[in-house]
């Protein structure tokens, strides 16, 4: 059965920081991946979300995350080798297609492919590390920013996904046992078979959301103004990381101001400059430095109930 | 003690319906008090603790006569919040009314909702967790909780409110012997130190009535004074097993099994099963029993050929299931899982029936109306199976198996949420089947199933499997079957 990873906290520094500068972190690598069109700025990338997810002990969670978009990844290198045209260097110049054509698959339209499906990997790959390293609790403050409406339904997906899956994996069971085959046979067939499963799996949910929205009303959910037990805390080491960033953004605004961090695929590809290069390893020193640091200092941020003192709550409700 | 709750003259009818849900009902809740509601399913009894717990007509609207006071003062004027802080209600199914990802953020759910201070909820988080011995599980994720958790971290998470009348609806009917005395130990504690008045709606009436102050019987929507003894007669298994047929013992050959399987999911160190050994002959019933967790499902599942075993043989028929086609394995073995709901999806009931059919290509339609009238689903026949009770919709799951007429059948937790009537219509139905030769494989807790309906007995415990010829809990004299 396909697993869903869970948020789970390890000891390691970049757990400790304060998850503001996390999510400015991954949203400025998602802002990157988008800005840089260079294979080497996106190489960049990927390779300090990997550094970042081997310091925090994530890459079980990349991995989770690397089975869904390896499909992808491959669905868009083959889209470009096969449609594009664009490109002038033929893979395959003696061999001839139908009609007596020569195959239009071009090097360049490979080589865009390739970059195209780099820059989805490091979309996807920050994605895994925010939600390796944010906690569902703190993402769900973050998006309290927006309005506490959004943030429940945030984090109702969060719970809700996972238990879906397992009722999929279940129904598709129950079903086999029913004669309803939805893994084999022409596509038509599948997709004929699967409409059961979907319709008991849409109708158990639709229970099971009306089951837990009683639930939330019982438990006083919507009664007014909610109050928050944990509370985040702003620390040095969150300064000297904010500082980082700072330079990182600076930096990235000057290369993208220069074109370094562009690159032409098309009509052929272009040579490397080396110079335009230069920022590359400063970049990924930057991504990587909030790694750097012990594991194993209290969260400041959160856990108020490891160190508080103890009250005694008395009687009941009046 | 004064009256915490009073109920005058409560009737109480939901949208849609013609008559009343619950006629006439008075009654009153006490401070500190440990009440039992018993009835049979449809009695109404979940309804009645939804009207105590404001839900109804609130969250339901309909129809709601009668007079209800909490605390002196009319429910109807206490506003939403000021009700969530002093009724607390815990329904049937944890896996609905877990909100949150993790265990402390769903102990602060209800006192966050309700806006406590920071000290309070700092106070009663450690109070709580200190005395019902949580505070390990706290950073865990609430996905990965047993069942028995996940209902003990809902109730730690009404209790930290501290309401004063704590509801809860059949909180029993997916535990195993030992998680039942371990939730009423934390119930009396509540009881204890915290004056909690408590109302548990439930079945299974055995180990609640030592312990209830007082009980309550609902019969079709009414209150109706019983003696403990009468309730006792019409809810114990003595009364339905009268009604059992001839007890029948196997009378073929063995059908299916496993021989020396050893089984461990991926994400565990644990084996859940190891050298298990069981053969299922025609006409048997065998009652698998075990605590929540033993890996009775995981048996199951391994006979369905969901999941391989590690090492070790699983056949069906001869053939090992997980290679079946679905078609061929509808027609050599059913299974009922637990939730009914996971096979219901098509306008009526007899459609329902029928989609089967479909799917394995049969075209006797006989059979549908046969096991309509077996199961007594004829006069339900053109309504929909969601709009059924839990009962009627496991007969219907259950009749959309037996028309393939598997000469193997497996049964998860079937008596769940059923209350004795039922079960016992349940056994008869399994008891028919037996004795026409099929071979009936019950995954189940219930004790009182196992010793009125079983032929044999086996005990899964700590990945081994166990037989001996009563429920009891495994001890010396027990055998393995390695």
């Amino acid at each position: 059965m396909q697993q869903i990873p869970v948020f789970i906290e390890k000891d390691r520094p970049l757990f400790k920081l304060h998850y503001g500068l996390l999510a400015a972190l991954h949203l400025g690598l998602l802002l990157l991946a988008l800005m840089f069109n260079h294979p080497i700025y996106l190489l960049a990338l990927l390779v300090a979300i990997v550094v970042i997810m081997i310091s925090s002990d994530t890459l079980s969670n990349w991995r989770a995350y690397l089975r869904m978009a390896i499909p992808l990844v491959i669905f868009i290198v083959l889209l470009n080798v096969l449609f594009s045209r664009a490109g002038s260097t033929l893979m395959f110049p003696n061999m001839m297609g139908a009609g007596g054509h020569t195959l239009p698959l071009t090097w360049e339209a490979l080589a865009y492919g390739g970059g195209m499906a780099l820059r989805l990997l490091v979309i996807i790959s920050a994605c895994a590390s925010f939600f390796a390293l944010v906690s569902p609790a703190k993402t769900l403050r973050l998006l309290g920013l927006f309005g506490q409406r959004w943030a429940f339904t945030f984090n109702l997906s969060l719970r809700l996904i996972p238990l879906m899956l397992e009722e999929y994996h279940r129904i598709a069971e129950v079903q086999r046992c029913r004669g309803v085959e939805w893994t084999s046979g022409g596509l038509l067939e599948r997709i004929k078979s699967f409409l059961p499963i979907c319709s008991v799996l849409l109708l158990t949910s639709l229970e099971r959301s009306v089951e837990m929205a009683e639930s939330m009303y019982g438990r006083g959910f919507g009664s007014g103004k909610r109050s928050n037990y944990y509370r985040e805390t702003w620390q040095n080491k969150d300064t000297l990381v904010l500082l980082n960033l700072l330079a990182l953004g600076i930096l990235s605004g000057a290369v993208m101001v220069l074109g370094w961090g562009e690159y032409s695929y098309y009509p052929q590809l272009t040579a490397i400059d080396w110079m335009e290069m230069g920022p590359v390893p400063i970049i990924w020193l930057l991504l990587v430095i909030p790694c750097l640091g012990k594991g194993g200092e209290s969260d400041g941020s959160t856990d108020e109930f490891a160190k508080g003192e103890l009250y005694l709550s008395g009687k009941p409700t009046p | 003690m004064g009256a915490l709750m009073s109920l005058q003259k409560v009737s109480y009818t939901y949208p849609g319906n013609q008559h009343p849900d619950l006629e006439d009902i008075s009654l009153e809740v006490q401070e500190g008090q440990f009440v039992l509601v018993a009835g049979l399913s449809g009695s109404g009894k979940s309804t009645l603790l939804r009207i105590m717990a404001g839900l109804i007509p609130r969250f339901y609207g309909g129809d709601l006569q009668g007079e209800i006071e909490l605390l002196g003062k009319r429910l109807a004027e206490w506003s939403h919040r000021e009700l969530s802080s002093r009724v607390g209600l815990l329904f049937q199914d944890p896996e609905s009314q877990l909100v949150t990802t993790r265990v402390d953020q769903e102990l602060l759910f209800g006192m966050e909702n309700i806006g406590y201070d920071r000290p309070l909820m700092h106070a009663r988080l450690q109070e709580v967790t200190g005395a019902l011995t949580m505070q390990p599980w706290l950073k865990q994720p609430t996905l990965h909780l047993s069942g028995g958790w996940k209902q003990k971290t809902l109730l730690a998470s009404i209790i930290m409110v501290r309401p004063r009348l704590l509801l809860l609806d059949e909180p029993l009917s997916q535990l195993d012997a030992a998680s039942v005395d371990q939730l009423l130990d934390y119930l009396e504690q509540c009881r204890r130190l915290w004056g909690i008045s408590i109302v548990v709606a439930e079945h299974r009436l055995d180990k609640l009535s030592q312990r209830a102050d007082t009980i309550w019987y609902l019969h079709q929507g009414s209150m109706q004074t019983r003696s403990w003894a009468e309730i006792s007669s019409l809810t114990y298994p003595g009364a339905w097993q009268a009604a059992t047929p001839s007890v029948g013992g196997s009378n073929g050959g063995r059908v299916a099994g496993l021989a020396k399987v050893e089984f461990q999911y991926p994400h565990s160190n644990q084996p859940v099963l190891k050298e298990c050994s069981l053969d299922l002959q025609a006409g048997e019933i065998t009652c698998l029993m075990g605590a929540n967790g033993a890996g009775k499902t995981t048996l199951l599942k391994l006979l369905i050929g969901t999941i391989k075993p590690l090492q070790g043989q699983v056949d069906v028929l001869g053939e090992d299931p997980s290679r079946l086609s679905a078609a061929s394995l509808a027609r050599k073995i059913g299974y009922l899982s637990q939730e009914p709901g996971d096979y219901l999806y098509s306008p009526t009931v007899r459609e329902e029936i029928q989609f089967t059919c479909r799917s394995l290509k049969l075209h006797d339609h006989s059979r549908t109306n046969e096991l309509l009238e077996q199961l007594h689903l004829q006069p339900l026949a053109q309504r929909n199976p969601r709009d059924l009770s839990w009962g009627e919709r496991q007969r219907v799951a259950l009749a959309s198996i037996l028309v393939a007429q598997p000469p193997v059948l497996l049964l998860d937790e079937p008596t769940r949420g059923l209350d004795n009537k039922l079960k016992a219509e349940l056994g008869y139905i399994l008891r028919q089947l037996a004795n026409q030769g099929t071979s009936i494989l019950v995954a189940t807790h219930d004790e009182n199933l196992a010793n009125s309906w079983a032929d044999r007995i086996m005990y899964l415990h700590d990945g081994i499997l166990l037989e001996k010829e009563s429920s009891q809990y495994p001890g010396e004299e027990w055998i393995g079957h390695g």
